[in-house]
């Protein structure tokens, strides 16, 4: 009877998930329970349903403290930071682990050859573009794993343009292969020497399996965000 | 020894319990019913209430499943809660017999 009110109500909590989740069923047994008694007193179905609603509106410090209740060590540390701190935190926290990984990758010197031998100026493009969207979703982990900031916005996981961008980087790197082997193609013909088509065909396979491995990373992040919050009942169906 | 109760809301919710297993919204009816509405408490405060008592293990709360929109939980005092509500008791009526002193009893 109240399921678009309790959504109403759901959205405009902070509590963050899996608790919201809870606290919702919670609400919606006290609901029922208090239309049922607004009834029995004797109110109509309209008059009771009206009222029994306006005691489940909760004012913004009531909803504070319903969040403070919930939250652990480091979100009431967050919760007291201004907000220009807390972006400049979340950058941090999204660029720590993405100088890391390129730190790891400089160090090993199999993986730095095979980049180069894609040639630099694509590879760089490919890496631009992948660390980009990898970042984006890092911030997102950060923000709903980490501190639970389960927002309206922070829940809007646009899923479209992650989608996009996957696309746009697969084809990108397979347009890059295919221009790595028509290069190799004309330098046979050109100088009409077959073993370079082996060195040529490899060396163009770079871009490909590089911008193949960054997009799979960014979609394994986005749908594994996604399945974890679904499982809380942050999105989704909902009863 | 026992951190003392925070506010009155506290108090009165563990009173209300004190005469048994409640959900939220018998709770909060108890509460203005028996005091014939001189406290009134709202959901909004409420919630944190109970949520920081059940963290505290003060209380224990349990699904009383009635299909999946009339499901309500239920809070009931744990022993800890049922020991610090004696010593809350204790403590408020030495302060009632303290205020008595100079108030008068007919008050």
């Amino acid at each position: 009877m109240f399921a678009k009110e309790l959504r109403e109500i759901e959205e405009e909590l902070t509590v963050p998930y899996p608790e919201r989740t809870q606290l919702i069923k919670e609400i919606a047994g006290d609901l029922h329970a208090s239309f049922e008694r607004l009834r029995q007193q004797g109110m109509s179905h309209e008059a009771a349903r009206v009222e029994a609603l306006r005691l489940f509106r909760f004012s913004s410090t009531e909803q504070l403290a319903i969040e403070v209740v919930h939250a652990n060590f480091l979100q009431r540390i967050w919760l007291k930071l201004p907000n220009s701190w807390r972006y400049l935190l979340e950058i941090g926290g999204c660029m720590f682990p993405l100088v890391a990984v390129m730190f790891i990758i400089q160090t090993k010197v199999s993986m730095f050859n095979l980049i180069l031998e894609g040639g630099v100026e694509g590879m760089l493009a490919i890496m631009v573009i992948g660390l980009f969207m990898l970042g984006r979703e890092l911030i997102r982990v950060i923000r709903l794993l980490l501190l639970k900031q389960h927002s309206r916005k922070n829940l809007n996981f646009d899923t479209n343009s992650v989608l996009l961008g996957v696309a746009a980087l697969v084809i990108f790197s397979g347009g890059l292969s295919l221009l790595g082997l028509y290069n190799t193609l004309l330098a046979v013909e050109l100088k009409n020497d077959y073993s370079l088509l082996v060195i040529g065909a490899r060396e163009s396979m770079v871009p490909l399996v590089f911008g193949t491995m960054m997009s799979s990373l960014v979609l394994f992040a986005h749908y594994g965000l996604k399945m974890m919050l679904h499982r809380w009942g942050a999105i989704g169906e909902r009863v | 020894m026992f951190e003392p109760i925070k506010t009155s809301t506290y108090f009165l919710v563990m009173l209300v319990l004190r005469d048994g297993p409640r959900h939220g919204y018998e709770i909060a009816a108890s509460i203005k019913d028996r005091s014939q509405g001189y406290f009134s408490i709202s959901f909004g405060s409420l919630y944190p209430v109970l949520h920081k008592l059940e963290k505290d293990s003060l209380v224990e709360a349990q699904w009383q499943e009635a299909g999946d929109v009339k499901s309500k939980k239920v809070y009931k005092l744990t022993d800890k809660g049922s020991r610090q509500l004696t010593a809350e008791l204790e403590q408020f009526n030495a302060m009632i017999t303290a205020f008595k002193g100079f108030i008068g009893e007919g008050v």
